[in-house]
């Protein structure tokens, strides 16, 4: 008896964690963005937390690349050989709302001895994640109530110097 | 007097009492399965990062510095100019206690067929959920709480 009263709390504390992340556990607007930001993990995150009202993708204007060149005295991105910048990817519908995506500054690799310019016997690639993130979904039949869907999602973290064929 | 004794000899018995039924009772371990379903809405099926891939085969023992990036692998990690491997990190008190990292072969760069040290090989590391044990015990169990690791996923190759 008591055993079986232990193991129904246990499934109540379970059920608390997965609060607003299937449709069986709706929650309101304000629950599930309190939830939503509760649960976003993951670097590289926006410097500044915040919500974003406008969905950015890596357009044009985005993919345009920096001059090629790395600043040694600079942060981690600029002091690597094969530098990058970033580019904020911003989804309203999603947690975290705001993600930083690495787009390598150079084709190649900068030279270790000029840091000013680029040595051809590298190319810079792109390392790609899946991290997870939480889509806000209506919850069916329940106007006003949603729930928090995970989903992986493709993030371009850095760039590593490879040597050339 | 006689009271007093017997009134002190209750008190006792009671403290004694107490002491061998309450305070003592074991904290169990939550099992795996459990644990796995706390932590499992952190993580999206299909979600992975570098070192939390099934290809992945950590080192029992480690690596040393190759003398040459190997062009004719098909894998970053030995293509890379700051080659890097994968260990595992273990402790007791986190769920997974196993956890795979990466973890750099060199400490310059591999350039030009040498080790450059003028460069160096660092470490990029990703917050990964996991739950960390808490010295609370609730209904007979420890408590596990949801934490951010900072995890090793690949090397990069910057200037110092």
């Amino acid at each position: 008896m008591k055993l079986a009263a232990i193991l129904m709390l246990q499934a109540v504390a379970v059920a608390m964690a997965q609060h607003c992340l299937s449709p069986s556990h709706c929650c309101g607007q304000a629950e599930v963005d309190g939830a939503g930001a509760q649960l976003s993990y993951g670097q590289p995150r926006a410097p500044q937390p915040g919500s974003c009202n406008v969905s950015t993708t890596p357009g044009p204007g985005l993919r345009l690349p920096g001059p090629c060149h790395a600043n040694p005295n600079g942060p981690l991105n600029a002091r690597a050989i094969a530098p990058w910048d970033f580019w904020e990817d911003c989804d309203p519908a999603r947690f975290p709302q705001r993600l930083l995506q690495a787009r390598c500054r150079c084709r190649h690799c900068v030279s270790l001895r000029k840091p000013q310019s680029q040595d051809l016997g590298g190319n810079s690639m792109p390392v790609n994640v899946n991290l997870t993130v939480y889509y806000r979904q209506p919850c069916p039949g329940r106007t006003g109530a949603f729930y928090l869907e995970p989903r992986p999602y493709q993030v371009v973290v850095a760039c590593v110097c490879l040597l050339a064929r | 007097m006689q009271l007093q004794v017997k009134v002190t000899a209750q008190v006792l018995l009671c403290l004694v009492f107490r002491h061998t039924f309450s305070a003592h009772i074991p904290c169990q371990e939550p099992s795996d399965a459990e644990l796995e379903s706390i932590l499992n809405p952190y993580l999206a099926s299909g979600a992975s990062l570098l070192a939390q891939t099934d290809e992945v085969l950590p080192d029992e023992e480690l690596k040393a510095c190759p003398v040459n990036v190997n062009q004719t692998s098909s894998r970053l990690q030995d293509k890379s100019t700051s080659p890097w491997s994968y260990r595992v990190s273990e402790d007791p008190n986190r769920y997974p206690q196993k956890i795979v990292e990466a973890y750099c072969l060199c400490k310059g760069c591999l350039v030009n067929g040498q080790e450059d040290k003028a460069v160096n090989s660092e470490p990029f590391y990703l917050e990964v959920p996991v739950l960390q044990k808490s010295n609370q015990c609730k209904r007979g169990q420890y408590v596990y709480q949801p934490n951010h690791l900072q995890v090793a996923q690949f090397c990069f190759c910057s200037f110092p």
